[in-house]
C-alpha cells in the first residue's frame, strides 16, 4: 500500500535547480539553431575577414549551453555528481576509442570518415553510461 | 549498508523530497540511501544524525559488509 510519504516528487530546491538548467539549456540550443539556420553562411563571405568569425558563431550559444551544464553539475549533490562523472567517463572513453578507430580507418579508406561520428559515439556512450549507472 | 533512514523519515511524516530538502540533497539520493545503494559521506551522515537526533552507528548497520574487491584489499 502506498501513502503520501511514498511520493517521488522532488523538493522545491531540486525542482528549481532542474528548471533553471532546462530553461538555460533550451534557450542556448534555440540560439544555436537560430545562428546555424538563419545566420549568414560563411561560404557567402569567402575571402572576407568575417568568414572565420561567422563560421565559429554557432560555438557561442554552445558555450552558453556548456556553462549552463557546468553550473548544473556543480549544483548536484555527492551521489548525483558521482553518477554523472561515471557516465561522462564512459562517454569520454567511447569518444576517444572511436577517434582512434576513425583515425586508423582514414588510412584505409580514400574518403575521410565524417568527424561527427566521434561526437555521436561520445554522446551515445554518455547516454548508455547514464542508463547503466541509474540501473545499478 | 543497511540503515533505518526510511523508518525514521516515515516516523516524522516526511516524504523523500521533504527529507532531501532538509539535507540539501536530491530525492534520488535519499532513495539511494534508503535502499542501501549508496553510503553517505561523513558530512551527510552527520547531517542525518543531527536531523533525526540519533548517533550514526544507531542509524547504519555495518554488519553486512560488501565483498572485498581487489582495490579495497590493496589499501
Amino acid at each position: 500500500m502506498t501513502s503520501d510519504l511514498d511520493s517521488t516528487r522532488p523538493g522545491p530546491s531540486e525542482r528549481r535547480h532542474l528548471r533553471r538548467y532546462t530553461v538555460g539549456f533550451f534557450l542556448s540550443m534555440a540560439a544555436y539553431l537560430l545562428v546555424l539556420f538563419f545566420g549568414p553562411s560563411p561560404q557567402d563571405l569567402a575571402g572576407s575577414p568575417w568568414q572565420v568569425p561567422l563560421a565559429l558563431a554557432p560555438v557561442v550559444p554552445v558555450g552558453f549551453a556548456l556553462a549552463t551544464s557546468v553550473r548544473f553539475v556543480r549544483g548536484l549533490d555527492e551521489y548525483q555528481s558521482r553518477k554523472i562523472l561515471v557516465a561522462l567517463s564512459i562517454g569520454f572513453a567511447v569518444a576517444m576509442l572511436t577517434a582512434v578507430i576513425v583515425g586508423f580507418l582514414d588510412v584505409v579508406f580514400e574518403v575521410p570518415l565524417p568527424s561527427w561520428i566521434i561526437f555521436v559515439a561520445g554522446m551515445t556512450g554518455w547516454l548508455a553510461g547514464a542508463i547503466a549507472t541509474a540501473r545499478r | 549498508m543497511k540503515n533505518t533512514i526510511r523508518s525514521l523519515r516515515e516516523g516524522r511524516g516526511l516524504t523523500q523530497g521533504a527529507l532531501a530538502e532538509q539535507l540539501g540533497v536530491s530525492r534520488q539520493t535519499v532513495n539511494a540511501l534508503e535502499t542501501g545503494k549508496y553510503d553517505p559521506s561523513l558530512p551527510l551522515a552527520f547531517k542525518l544524525s543531527a536531523l533525526f537526533g540519533q548517533p550514526i552507528e544507531a542509524m547504519f548497520d555495518p554488519s553486512t559488509p560488501e565483498p572485498a574487491t581487489p582495490a579495497s584489499e590493496e589499501s
